[in-house]
């Protein structure tokens, strides 16, 4: 036993052995290359990735809706049911909304203001999710060959706007979001449009703090300011500390980060 | 680790990476730091903008566990 303990005894080596350095070294001249040409790595590295991501993507998806067949029937029926109710309901709703959104933008056009044409976006397939880094960002599958530039505005669901395009490879773009940790926004609050600047706490999450007795409630959409009226987000609590002179209100994008399978990337004029 | 840079959360790779420094002497955890940074890697204000969060990390949790191996008693047979 103890000759075994001898023989195995790892050697007691410097911090600095020659491996270390070497790796040091590789590390350095990557930083170096990527700080001076930002995308001469990231391109390459995400399209040998793309393959892997969208293999990854329908297998899950794949998964998800084998499972859908285990469901009882009864349990089918049920949902069926109250989806049936909720679509009727809706759809009344959908016609009232369509009509004054038309009627606005034609209001606007009068009065000479272009309003944001949803015709100019490219629809892109999400590669990569938020949740596998934490600089919170989305890795799509057009790039410069779509005409895709740097500070293009990304939506969801056609008017909920997440974010912005912060890096533009050939067939990939990478897209940071507002909820980016530290991110600040201007954004405002409620049918009263008061103005705050939102503080992006990462995952669609955010956070404003705003003077106490100020009238916000839960459920009020938070929009960005302009003469296009963007969903932005959705407040979720409020938190009111009777020894603070400020009122925290945290809300968060109404639709979940991770379950996002496209997006709309929209050219800035 | 490959796959968990690629397809799982942040957190679990950076576990992972833990688990692998105390089993080995794993030079190659900070080659995958810069890998996850040069794929992911965005300026984000959180982080003073930035950009090599994995890599940093990777280099500080190598050397620590350099000195904590040192110290613990289990790697000193």
């Amino acid at each position: 036993m103890s000759n075994y303990l001898l023989h195995h005894k790892e050697k007691k080596e410097g911090l600095f052995t020659k491996a270390f350095v070497v790796v040091l070294l590789v590390v350095v001249i990557i930083v170096v290359i990527r700080i001076l040409f930002p995308n001469t790595f990231t391109s390459s590295l995400q399209s040998v990735s793309s393959p892997f991501w969208k293999a990854k993507n329908s297998s899950v998806e794949g998964v998800v809706n084998s499972s859908q067949l285990l469901r009882s029937k009864r349990s089918l029926i049920f949902e069926n049911d109250n989806l049936k109710t909720k679509i009727e309901e809706t759809e009344f709703k959908l016609l009232e909304f369509n009509f004054l959104s038309q009627e606005n933008d034609s209001l606007k056009e009068l009065l000479g203001r272009k309003t944001f044409d949803k015709d100019d976006a490219v629809l892109g397939a999400v590669l990569a999710r938020p949740n596998v880094s934490p600089y919170d960002t989305f890795i799509i599958d057009i790039g410069k060959n779509s005409g895709i530039q740097k500070g293009d505005s990304v939506f969801v669901q056609g008017d909920v706007f997440i974010g912005k395009i912060s890096e533009v490879n050939k067939n990939t773009s990478t897209a940071v979001l507002f909820s980016s940790p530290g991110e600040i926004t201007q954004v405002s609050i409620g049918l009263q449009n008061i103005s705050a600047n939102a503080k992006g706490r990462g995952g669609g999450n955010f956070i404003v703090e705003l003077p106490r007795g100020t009238e916000v409630e839960k459920g009020d959409v938070v929009t960005m300011p302009g003469i296009d009226t963007k969903l932005f987000a959705v407040v979720e609590e409020i938190e009111a500390n009777p020894s603070s002179p400020f009122t925290t209100i945290l809300f968060k994008n109404p639709v979940n980060m991770n379950d996002i399978k496209w997006v709309q990337v929209v050219k800035t004029p | 680790m490959l796959g968990s840079i690629l397809f799982l959360s942040w957190w679990v790779t950076a576990i992972v990476a833990i688990g692998f420094l105390f089993k080995f002497r794993a030079y190659e955890i900070i080659l995958w730091g810069i890998f996850a940074d040069v794929l992911y890697g965005a300026s984000v204000p959180s982080f003073y903008n930035i950009e090599f969060l994995f890599t940093i990390g990777a280099i500080v949790f190598f050397i620590l566990s350099y000195f904590l191996k040192k110290k613990l008693m289990f790697y000193d047979i």
